[in-house]
């Protein structure tokens, strides 16, 4: 049986994981990558009793047991799956048991948790975020939330759903970007529905993204031509470029409290330059990062190894 | 009057897919991807699949909403 020390938690076809997965096969790390999209594959016999559990993969049995050293864990606190398709009762019953079971390893608690799931859950909420942001000194927009049709505004806003708001119109797949809106358009809809954030359009600005592993910052701007990029960068398709900058210390020492704050050791946050000044707009504790080891050549996956080792 | 989330929502063409490669295979021991060819890592490579943008020109929220 192989004894594991470093258990990665991730689904088949997550890139991102490939990378750490190859750094830590550089390293002779004993590692093993199980993933959620294959547990039909995999047979498992855990002991509560002696805290060991057993993975038979293929006719590979692997244990692991108190002495697992850490753990990097690439799935979702939140289920929003509802949308792609009606599932079968089995597959209901396949997904909701094993999502607990991935959750219950949370039993080998003194392992490292890149991040602990339990954790990213109160970190997932976007408003807390900013309350905690603001607690440690960072600036945010001016920002309310409301689902009030009376509630209006002068000028121009950033708005934004509450959470990621993914569903299907017409069998096709639809996401909420940031829009930017004018009271004049903002007034033609109805938010009733479901409470949105309006926020203080910061304009024209800069977009960040600073990666914070453990201890290590690695930040980008996020540019065209060198220009800031008006409303949502993700909608900036052509000629973008992620440029490695250095931040202000106590703009990085500001982004390591807040993952301390929320007892995170991976971050993925979004900071706005505006102005002479850095706001914060939002943390990911699952973040995406692999984009930025090919496009601003940051050793995020080296970074993530450390933190497991 | 329209909902503003769904009005604004951006509508993808096609529903997105897993990224299956035919010219590459998941080895489980090494917990990545490998490419058939040279049996280099897939993402080292330059194959499109490996991750070029922040989503894959594919937004579906950072926490792995979407899959």
């Amino acid at each position: 049986m192989n004894k594991i020390d470093i258990l990665i938690i991730s689904t088949k076809y997550d890139f991102s994981t490939d990378y750490v997965c190859i750094e830590l096969h550089k390293r002779n790390s004993n590692y093993l990558r199980i993933n959620r999209d294959e547990f039909d594959k995999y047979k498992i016999i855990f002991d509560i009793n002696i805290h060991k559990l057993e993975i038979n993969i293929n006719d590979k049995v692997y244990y692991i047991d108190d002495s697992l050293k850490s753990v990097y864990y690439r799935a979702p606190t939140y289920f929003r799956e509802t949308y792609l398709k009606k599932f079968s009762t089995e597959e209901q019953l396949h997904n909701s048991q094993w999502m607990s079971f991935v959750r219950n390893l949370t039993f080998f608690e003194n392992a490292k948790w890149v991040n602990n799931p339990n954790d990213t859950y109160k970190a997932e909420n976007k408003l807390l975020q900013l309350r905690y942001a603001q607690d440690i000194g960072l600036l945010i927009p001016n920002t309310t939330v409301t689902n009030n049709n009376d509630f209006t505004f002068d000028g121009t806003k950033a708005i934004k759903s509450i959470d990621t708001a993914i569903f299907t119109i017409n069998k096709k797949e639809a996401f909420f970007y940031t829009n930017i809106l004018e009271s004049n358009e903002y007034n033609k809809f109805d938010i009733s529905l479901c409470p949105i954030v309006i926020q203080e359009n910061l304009h024209p600005k800069i977009d960040y993204r600073v990666t914070v592993v453990g201890k290590k910052i690695y930040a980008v701007k996020i540019v065209v031509n060198d220009q800031g990029i008006d409303g949502d960068w993700r909608k900036q398709k052509e000629n973008i470029s992620f440029v490695s900058i250095a931040l202000p210390k106590d703009i990085e020492l500001k982004c390591i409290q807040l993952l301390n704050k929320f007892n995170l050791i991976f971050g993925g946050i979004d900071l706005i330059y505006y102005k002479n000044d850095f706001y914060f707009i939002e943390v990911n504790p699952t973040g995406e990062w692999a984009w930025l080891v090919d496009k601003a050549e940051q050793k995020i996956d080296e970074g993530i190894c450390d933190c497991l080792a | 009057m329209k909902n503003l989330i769904i009005e604004k929502s951006f509508k993808y063409n096609d529903s997105a897919s897993e990224g299956t490669n035919k010219n590459s295979y998941y080895d489980q021991d090494l917990g990545f991807w490998i490419l058939n060819e040279d049996h280099r890592p897939l993402v080292l490579s330059s194959n499109s699949y490996r991750p070029q943008s922040k989503k894959c020109d594919v937004e579906t929220g950072e926490d792995k909403k979407g899959e």
